[in-house]
């Protein structure tokens, strides 16, 4: 899949300064069409109105987790296939396991850096 | 042979046993009361409010490092020694990498609050069970609602020390699963 740096971005987090963080780092890789969510809930309602090329997004959020929202994107006919990059710190085994199982196309554990989500997003579009 | 108990001694050690009780019954409600009505501010409201403030400094803090990071990028971007130009961009980014450590202490002091929050819940249920009441200033939610996030057992929050795996750690557990 070749990627496409006009592509519209739904990033989500919960915390403003990882949005900012994950803004400048996509900014900084050429991609600049780039929205904002707080949690779930909110970015459902925007990939519902929107086509976007690409979710990056936090798992630990309410009122609905990323692992919600990534589960509600994956049985939509119109976005089961849309690449989702869970960006979050829950490390353990059972995450990695359960995301994996309800579609996730790639994971990245905080803190990261520019590099990994270059390499992260490469493995799901190709290099760029 | 053990001596049996008089009637008096029986009296006093019940009468002992009611005065604990009732002291420990006002120092339960002193740990949920606001230092206002106790003098003392080591309660479970205060550290809640001590850490609730620590998450907004950090967060104020952060953003003004990133501030400083983006104007440097925008200085780099126009140096005429392209070179030192993209050294200085790097350097800028790194910065903003960086400051990823605000979500993490957040999300630590989140799951500190929310046990903060279990104490506080159990104290006041205690507190009922003892046969008192919690003062009207005090809010205390019913121990269990009933009511869970769908992934609660997956919310672990990061984890700490040799515990913590690193992005290859991780992208094995990805590739294999």
């Amino acid at each position: 899949m070749a990627i496409n740096k006009a592509m519209p971005i739904l990033i989500v987090d919960d915390y403003k300064t990882m949005l900012r963080i994950v803004r400048g780092l996509l900014n900084q890789l050429g991609f600049t069409n780039i929205d904002e969510a707080t949690d779930g809930t909110m970015a459902w309602e925007m990939v519902q109105r929107k086509p976007y090329g690409l979710i990056v997004s936090d798992w630990n959020m309410e009122p609905m987790s990323g692992f919600e929202f990534l589960k509600l994107v994956r049985t939509n006919e119109a976005t089961k296939k849309l690449p989702f990059v869970m960006v979050t710190a829950e490390s353990k085994t059972e995450n990695i396991i359960a995301a994996k199982q309800a579609g996730v196309s790639n994971y990245i554990v905080k803190p990261f850096n520019g590099i990994t989500l270059k390499q992260k997003l490469e493995a799901v579009f190709g290099p760029f | 042979m053990t001596k049996k108990l008089t009637v008096e001694q029986l009296e006093t050690e019940i009468k002992k046993i009611a005065q604990y009780i009732a002291e420990a019954k006002l120092e339960i409600v002193a740990i949920s009361l606001p230092s206002e009505k106790t003098g003392n501010d080591k309660n479970l409201s205060n550290a809640a409010l001590e850490l609730t403030e620590v998450v907004r400094h950090t967060e104020e803090a952060t953003n003004s490092i990133m501030d400083r990071a983006d104007a440097i990028m925008a200085i780099a971007g126009g140096l005429a020694d392209s070179a030192a130009g993209a050294k200085l961009g790097d350097e800028a980014v790194a910065i903003l990498e960086a400051c990823s450590f605000q979500d993490i202490t957040g999300q630590r002091i989140k799951k500190v609050m929310s046990t903060l929050e279990q104490i506080e819940m159990r104290v006041g249920r205690l507190v009922k069970l003892l046969g008192g009441d919690m003062p009207d200033s005090v809010k205390v939610a019913e121990i269990d609602t009933g009511k869970r996030r769908a992934d609660e057992d997956l919310l672990n929050g990061p984890q700490m020390g040799k515990d913590k795996p690193s992005q290859d750690d991780i992208d094995k557990l990805f590739s294999a699963n």
